[in-house]
């Protein structure tokens, strides 16, 4: 049925809220959920469960905690935006020899400070980043080096654009597994 | 010295809606029917007058079987003080600064 459905839905929005909801604020967590079980429209109940998580992500922004991911995630971003601009911008200049390889290993570096950035202590991340950084060295260095002469503009471009894909990837994939199994490194805080 | 800020214009209006009967214990979902002011607005402000000795929230029992108790709101002493101090301030201030205004 649709209005169970949307129901279901808007239980969980409430829920996802109320995770949020910073520790000393329990009661009112409670006194929403009791207040949501009241409502009887099912677009009221979406309604309401959606403004409640509206309050409670102020109510986290507000803490330590959130503060401190909020920074994290402002800075990590102003670090990917780098990471990609310098990418771009490595891109297109004419640099002979080793100066677009080290080029591209700061521009890694910047990238990969973002993840480190977010997950200091996971040594999982170092290990893939270095492989990351290396593999794309080398490609780089190729890339930059005597083959570079021969091969045709467009299939450089192809290239250049699958090695910064792969960068994205791998680093998207850092990120995530450092998120989802932060235990797994045998590191403890 | 402490800046105190005048209250939004949501505030204002969940003041006047508590104020029309001070001793009246009211439910969150009424008063978001009363006053129009979204859940995401209500909450934060009626947590910020409950920490400020505004107003009293306690918890009662729905009365529908099966369901949890709720939490009931009401303005304390010192609330319906400020809030009638709220609303004629709001009344003598001039409308572009009531629109700068935060809760």
């Amino acid at each position: 049925m649709m209005f169970d459905r949307d129901s279901r839905f808007s239980a969980r929005v409430l829920r996802t809220a109320l995770r949020f909801m910073p520790e000393n604020h329990r009661n009112w967590s409670r006194a929403m959920a009791s207040e949501f079980e009241a409502i009887p429209q099912s677009g009221a109940r979406f309604s309401f469960a959606l403004g409640c998580l509206k309050a409670a992500l102020i109510q986290w922004g507000h803490t330590r905690q959130g503060l401190a991911l909020i920074g994290r995630g402002l800075i990590g971003s102003a670090l990917l935006a780098l990471a990609l601009f310098g990418l771009v911008w490595v891109n297109t200049i004419d640099a002979p020899g080793l100066a677009r390889p080290v080029s591209v290993l700061c521009v890694i570096y910047a990238g990969a400070g973002m993840t480190a950035f977010w997950s200091v202590r996971q040594l999982q991340f170092y290990a893939v980043t270095g492989l990351c950084m290396a593999g794309l060295c080398w490609f780089w260095f190729l890339l930059a080096g005597q083959p570079s002469a021969s091969l045709p503009p467009g299939l450089l471009a192809a290239l250049s654009l699958e090695a910064g894909l792969l960068m994205t990837g791998i680093l998207v994939a850092a990120t995530y597994f450092s998120f989802v199994h932060p235990a797994g490194n045998g590191v403890h805080d | 010295m402490k800046r105190v800020r005048a209250p939004s214009r949501a505030t204002l209006r969940l003041l006047a809606a508590l104020l029309t009967q001070p001793d009246a214990a009211r439910y969150g979902y009424e008063l978001l029917e009363t006053t129009g002011i979204k859940s995401g607005t209500l909450y934060p402000i009626l947590m910020r007058l409950s920490e400020r000795g505004f107003l009293d929230a306690e918890w009662r029992d729905s009365p529908e079987p099966g369901r949890p108790a709720r939490h009931v709101y009401r303005l304390t002493d010192a609330g319906a003080a400020y809030a009638s101090d709220a609303l004629q301030n709001a009344k003598t201030r001039p409308a572009s600064q009531q629109e700068k205004a935060h809760a």
